[in-house]
């Protein structure tokens, strides 16, 4: 071979043979595999050996079979609740057409998965697809979070340090963990039963809010009313304080709702027009 | 060789395991008296939070190295080199002693198979090879040190066996070898090479660590899978890579089906049993049996 094919034609060959969905005899014979290595030239082994035991394609099928079989476990350790809701078999074949479109692009399996989502939206003819897909957006928001860049959660003190007087312009600078979600199922429960060990049919539609976030190196989930939902939502976008409450005028738990976020580290600082942050009252 | 390679291959950190992320508890709680650790460097990349954490406290009890996977090193693709500025800031952060990765490439056209995909061992691969790893170890500022791959595939048209090669690519980089005593054993198997000779003829004052590892095997070829304890043939191949080399660090891998710490730990210090034997001269008194 490497006489008559260069090592990126070589490595661009192998790459499509390894990742073909089919098996590797069949890839080989694929006219994409042919335009960079021709199907005569491979035959007669003059790309790869062989050996008595194991044909040619015998031996790309290794790399092509642990390919599918690696990345399919990656995502069902990342995906353990949709699997349980598609079966395992459902699920390799979803995954293998998710690979073709979406194949990993970086160094870390971590980001496998970023795509499923959006991946299974797309699966006009899936069962429970619209289930399935925030299901998955979930599962995906626990990796994010548990992968999210490192921050050091907001000093109690510096709340203690705000004027009463400037509380409403405060803003807030959420944790970079931090993802909120607004459902039409209610997710979570499902979600929480099924690691329980006590899965559940798929629910009927009731719309669910959740916060995802990590504290302390592990990452929970914080179930939400729309109203805390929305005054989360406009504070981890940087509105004033005042003005995020006022999303949720007349209930009287806001500020329960408000101190909880707080508790939880939520927030990593607390700002002022202009980007800067509480300081300490005036000792003068 | 270079200074810095000399110290490298002269460091022996003893018995050392691969750190992985079911052992955590124990590690933390037991402080278990292990030698070093060797940590999967990607696993610590690209995350802001528990691994990071439990590294920090790892490295400040044990050494500790770094053994990646995904350098692309063999690949056509361009370095990358986003990926070797973090590598570099993690060795930073954990102290590690080197840094590790592989004879290989994982990928081309900016996809990632996450698989150790073998290099022909032509002479233009080896340029291509030898030119990249000095660019890795400019950047880096310290000798790479690359493993042998376990290999399910032979190429036609190859220039060099693969000890050829490492001797090659040792000379024209002064990069280090981390000689992975199971898949010497894997691709002997697979491909009929005499395992023996193959270890008479590996550049040994370039070999700074082994790795050790169970294997599977099927009727076909076996394969490097990491999951069962080091199978006899290996422990014989050890045996003989110590005495050619005067004993270097060992690393025991156990990636799949990983039984508890204890057993673990137990399967790696197997190995004391066969370290710091002197080199000498002659043939080994002891056949190493390859058969898949």
């Amino acid at each position: 071979m490497s006489a008559r094919v260069d090592l990126r034609t070589l490595q661009r060959w192998m790459s499509f043979v390894v990742q073909h969905p089919a098996t590797a005899d069949i890839a080989v014979a694929n006219r994409r595999a042919t335009a960079l290595v021709p199907k005569r030239t491979f035959d007669a082994r003059g790309v790869v050996l062989g050996n008595e035991r194991m044909t040619p394609a015998d031996q790309l099928q290794v790399y092509n079979g642990a390919y599918l079989a690696r990345l399919v476990e990656v995502m069902q350790g990342d995906f353990g609740a949709v699997q349980h809701v598609t079966g395992p078999q459902l699920f390799e074949r979803l995954v293998a057409r998710y690979l073709t479109p979406h194949p990993s692009r970086h160094p870390n399996l971590n980001q496998l998965g970023r795509q499923f989502a959006a991946f299974l939206s797309r699966q006009r003819t899936l069962a429970h697809r619209s289930f399935l897909v925030e299901l998955a957006t979930l599962e995906r928001a626990m990796s994010e979070a548990f992968d999210a860049p490192e921050f050091e959660p907001m000093d109690p003190g510096e709340l203690a340090r705000v004027p009463a007087e400037r509380w409403h312009a405060a803003r807030f600078v959420a944790n970079p963990s931090v993802e909120l979600l607004s459902f039409r199922y209610p997710i979570d429960e499902f979600f929480q039963a099924w690691k329980d060990g006590e899965p559940r049919a798929v629910p009927r539609r009731r719309a669910s809010w959740l916060c995802v976030y990590r504290r302390d190196d592990r990452v929970w989930r914080q179930r939400l009313q729309k109203p805390a939902h929305a005054v989360l939502a406009a504070l981890c976008a940087g509105r004033p304080l005042g003005e995020a409450l006022e999303l949720a005028a007349g209930a009287g738990e806001v500020g329960e709702w408000f101190q909880g976020f707080a508790r939880d580290g939520l927030f990593t600082a607390v700002q002022f027009r202009g980007g800067r942050r509480a300081r300490p009252r005036s000792r003068s | 060789m270079s200074k810095r390679l000399s110290e490298l291959v002269r460091r022996d950190l003893g018995i050392g395991l691969g750190l992985r992320t079911v052992h955590y508890a124990h590690i933390l709680a037991r402080r278990p008296k292990v030698d070093w650790f060797e940590i999967l460097s990607e696993n610590y990349m690209h995350t802001g939070g528990r691994p990071l954490h439990v590294l920090e406290e790892i490295a400040a009890h044990y050494p500790v190295v770094m053994h990646g996977v995904s350098m692309n090193i063999g690949s056509t693709d361009a370095l990358d080199r986003a990926y070797l500025r973090e590598l570099k800031a993690l060795q930073v952060r954990c102290n590690a002693r080197w840094i590790s990765d592989h004879i290989c490439w994982t990928g081309v056209e900016g996809k990632n198979l996450h698989d150790l995909l073998p290099l022909p061992y032509t002479r233009r691969a080896l340029r291509h090879l030898v030119e990249r790893v000095r660019q890795v170890q400019d950047l880096l500022e310290q000798p790479l040190v690359l493993e042998n791959p376990s290999t399910y595939l032979q190429f036609a048209g190859e220039d060099f066996d693969e000890p050829r090669f490492l001797q090659e690519l040792t000379a024209a980089t002064g990069c280090g070898l981390l000689l992975d005593v199971n898949n010497v054993f894997v691709c002997a198997s697979n491909h009929g090479w005499d395992a023996e000779a193959y270890l008479r003829a590996v550049p040994w004052d370039h070999v700074v660590y082994f790795h050790l590892a169970g294997h599977t095997v099927h009727p076909t070829h076996r394969l490097d899978t990491h999951d069962h304890p080091v199978c006899k043939e290996v422990w014989q191949l050890y045996a003989l890579a110590n005495e050619l080399s005067g004993g270097r660090s060992t690393l025991l891998e156990w990636d799949a089906h990983i039984p508890d710490f204890a057993t673990t730990h137990r399967e790696a210090k197997k190995a004391e049993k066969y370290r710091g034997r002197r080199p000498r001269s002659g043939s080994p008194d002891r056949a190493v049996t390859v058969a898949s």
